[in-house]
């Protein structure tokens, strides 16, 4: 079953390094993207909340597949050509950050307004009731939510195969249509799913590591 | 949803001062917004991208007639049969993680840690890639062709999304006061009754906006079917922009617009539903607890809570 | 209700948008299609003599010949999205074989006896082996290691593998200048390991198909594009000045395209053949290549490919 088990390996493990850093890469990009989402949500200037809005919506309705489509083979008919692994960082992290800056911005909403009255009624001002009280409990709320959102990346990173960046996914493929046949089809697709499992299970090893990090008696 | 609420809390009410520098701050950022937008729109404009050709051709009457819109129906079909799927299997599954039974727990648990950690379109691939390998193939049941794949990409979608709405659906069980079942045994309902007469019936409700935001998502995800070549919106898309290459990014960019008016159309209906069900539900928890399930989007609700 | 309110705008707004698109070039190109069609004249092949029992006499009861073509290679196969026909010279091939079985092609309807279905490099040997297709004529070579795996009818042509650059590329002139440069190749292509036995000092970087592969060239996200001459030349024709193929002397491969179909059926093999034999000798080839290569530009081969009946 487990045909030329170390060229197979060495294929796999070179796709689920790469499924890696483009996660982990890209998730950077969105956690910025989402931030900024963030401020331009809880700002007085509509413009900018206005815009945020449109963002938002604009990349939670379109399928992250078109999101890469159109970056990497549609922007060069303007002008615009870069690699396919730029375009893999910046489509899905900027695909993730619509749904960061969601996820961010219903932390925030998740803190009872009593908080925001009280450190309000202490003679804290915007900044420092929001920077000191709603924040810290925000980021809190936010974690869990973030995690599964990282998780999630991992899963959506698969599909950046389809603009040739060879992750995962797109080497266990490459494996099974091997022109020689040398790999078994069974072989392969176990390695792969444990491939997916080990990593979801890392993270989210990770994810409550700082979870518990965080936590706090209320 | 309440950041009025939050924003009228966090700032003093605007002075006359206030009120000028917010209008200020308005405009400088409106200014710089525009700015940027008229930026992208001039370079556009000098690569020829508003070229009224390059948008007719992709759209000539004869290209929507048998291109375009057999494509959008493949994806409402591949949607349709995806979502029954996905929430009959899901409500199944469901049912399983917080049933009495330990193997039934068991077995759900692992379906569902399982296939919510593996990519969407590796499931596709690999169901419509081993499919042959069991000494039968579908082909012998009847099915060839476009239905074949249209059965793959259900499945695929079907199964993945069975696990995240399983996750929900345990979600929201958990959501609800254990009073509520409590008061079902104390009238001396069964445990099966109770289930179906007391928590079926909230959960459902309570849950609903969630399983409708997730079938957004599963909406979206039909752009997966383009790894086995079924002709949906995205797939077909590309078809024509290579037929017609001077219009790729355009032919792209509608096919973006379709499905962005669908996923809206969709979203707003969780909107709808999410104030209706609001109302009516012994869970005052959920309601928090829905937004941030919303708001985890494709990352599912299990971890959420 | 101002949600509803929206949505339906959305909807209408694209509603507009397609009733106010009406012609482009889609019109045109379906007439200049035609035109061609009638200039070509129709082919003389008939329905067989004789239908061998088995596959070839199955599909004949069953009514409908279901063929993987590629939807997306000019010249070769590909789909005209106005007018939803598959043009290319497989898809001729196709058309003839439905002709040599059932006397007459009718793609459309509820009595359509041939039915496309896209196939792409990837997908083709999964598509003959559950039955998804009866047969695949999608710029498939007769390899050696393929014909222990499946039963291929033909050659119905011949061709082999080069190496297309953008342009205004100067400094690659030979498949030993690719060494260190990225060249695409479509995912489950034969052309990958071609290329890796011929110069495996070239970057390999496949993408999902030979279209997205001339696009990436066009855009200058990859140094070259190596496959059957036959595919590269249907670029070139669409964007003469964006691609260059590299002189003929470059061939380094032999690529005989076969019609496939599950092993063990020799009868169907042969019908194929016989087939191929047939209309070599009527015309019907050369009307088929007219439709398509020569409309192009491109030169009659000679020799004509002759079946290979091993």
């Amino acid at each position: 079953m487990f045909d030329n088990f170390d060229l197979m390996i060495e294929a796999l493990g070179a796709g689920m390094w790469t499924t890696v850093w483009v996660t982990l890469t890209s998730y950077a990009i969105a956690l910025v993207i989402g931030m900024v989402l963030v401020v331009m949500h809880v700002s007085p200037a509509f413009p900018a909340r206005w815009a945020a809005n449109a963002y938002t919506q604009l990349f939670r309705n379109v399928p992250l597949l078109a999101v890469l489509f159109i970056m990497y083979f549609g922007l060069p008919k303007v002008g615009i050509v870069a690699d396919s692994w730029v375009w893999a960082l910046l489509g899905l992290g900027m695909y993730t950050g619509a749904f960061v800056g969601e996820t961010m911005r219903s932390g925030i909403n998740s803190i009872p307004l009593g908080q925001a009255e009280a450190a309000r009624s202490i003679g804290l001002t915007f900044g420092q009731s929001l920077s000191s009280v709603i924040l810290p409990q925000s980021v809190r709320a936010v974690i869990p939510p973030l995690g599964s959102l990282l998780i999630a990346l991992v899963k959506n990173s698969a599909l950046v195969l389809a603009i040739g960046v060879p992750e995962l996914t797109a080497r266990s493929r490459r494996l099974i249509e091997d022109t020689q046949s040398r790999f078994d089809l069974w072989g392969v697709i176990i390695c792969v799913t444990v491939g997916y499992l080990l990593i979801a299970l890392v993270l989210s090893y990770l994810v409550r590591i700082a979870e518990k990090r965080t936590a706090f008696v209320r | 949803m309440n950041s009025k609420n939050e924003t009228t809390v966090l700032f003093d009410a605007l002075g006359p001062k206030g009120r000028r520098n917010a209008n200020i701050a308005a405009a400088a950022s409106a200014v710089v917004i525009l700015g940027v937008l008229g930026w992208v729109a001039y370079v556009l404009y000098g690569e020829g991208f508003f070229e009224s050709s390059r948008w007719v051709n992709p759209l000539d009457a004869l290209v929507v007639e048998t291109t375009w819109i057999p494509a959008i129906i493949s994806t409402l079909v591949a949607f349709a049969l995806g979502s029954l799927l996905a929430v009959a299997l899901g409500v199944f599954i469901g049912f399983g993680r917080i049933s009495r039974f330990l193997p039934t727990r068991a077995a759900s648990t692992v379906y569902v840690q399982f296939f919510r950690s593996l990519p969407l379109v590796l499931l596709i691939w690999v169901s419509f890639t081993i499919d042959g390998h069991f000494g039968f193939t579908t082909d012998t049941l009847g099915w060839s062709g476009e239905a074949r794949r249209l059965t793959f990409l259900v499945l695929g979608l079907g199964i993945y999304n069975a696990a995240i709405l399983a996750e929900i659906l345990r979600a929201g069980v958990n959501a609800l006061p254990p009073g509520q079942a409590m008061a079902g045994q104390a009238i001396g309902l069964r445990h099966g009754q109770v289930q179906r007469l007391i928590v079926l019936p909230q959960v459902l409700r309570n849950m609903l906006p969630a399983v409708l935001a997730q079938l957004v998502i599963l909406l979206k995800d039909t752009s997966l079917g383009y790894v086995i070549t079924y002709p949906e919106l995205l797939h077909s898309a590309n078809i024509i922009g290579r037929d017609y290459s001077n219009s790729f990014l355009q032919a792209l960019i509608i096919a973006a617009l379709i499905y962005f008016a669908m996923a809206y159309a969709l979203s707003k209906l969780v909107v709808y539903a999410e104030r209706r069900m609001r109302k009516k539900t012994a869970a005052p928890k959920a309601a928090a607890q829905l937004e941030s399930v919303v708001a985890g989007g494709t990352a599912g609700a299990g971890t959420v809570v | 209700m101002r949600a509803f309110r929206k949505a339906a705008a959305a909807i209408a707004a694209v509603g507009l948008m397609s009733l106010a698109a009406c012609s482009g070039e889609a019109s045109q190109d379906a007439e200049d299609q035609e035109s061609l069609e009638e200039s070509v004249g129709t082919y003389s092949l008939e329905q067989s003599a004789e239908i061998p029992a088995g596959y070839i006499q199955d599909i004949q009861d069953k009514g409908v010949l279901t063929v993987g073509v590629k939807f997306d290679q000019p010249l070769i196969g590909q789909k005209n999205t106005a007018t939803g026909k598959i043009e290319g010279f497989d898809a001729e091939i196709a058309r003839l074989f439905a002709t040599y079985i059932f006397g007459e092609v009718v793609e459309e309807g509820d009595d359509a006896n041939l039915v496309f279905v896209e196939t792409t490099s990837q997908n083709r040997e999964t598509y003959i082996n559950d039955g998804t297709v009866d047969a695949v004529i999608a710029s498939y070579s007769m390899y050696p290691e393929r014909l222990t795996q499946f039963e291929f009818g033909g050659p119905y042509f011949e061709t082999g593998q080069n190496v297309m650059v953008a342009g205004d590329n100067t400094d690659i002139n030979s498949v030993a200048d690719l060494a260190g440069k990225n060249v695409c190749i479509a995912e489950g292509s034969g052309s990958i390991a071609n290329l890796e036995a011929e110069n495996p000092d070239a970057v390999i970087t496949p993408l999902a198909d030979y279209a997205a592969c001339a696009e990436a060239l066009e855009n200058g996200q990859t140094d070259a594009v190596s496959t059957d001459e036959t595919i590269l030349y249907g670029f070139t024709v669409d964007k003469p000045d964006a691609f260059r193929v590299l002189d003929s002397s470059n061939i380094f491969t032999d690529e005989p395209y076969g019609v496939a179909m599950p092993l063990g059926e020799t009868d169907a093999r042969n019908f194929v053949n016989d087939m191929i034999d047939e209309i070599l000798a009527n015309g019907d080839w050369q009307k088929a290549f007219d439709l398509t290569f020569g409309a192009a530009g491109m030169p009659t081969p000679d020799p004509l490919p002759a079946p290979n009946r091993y």
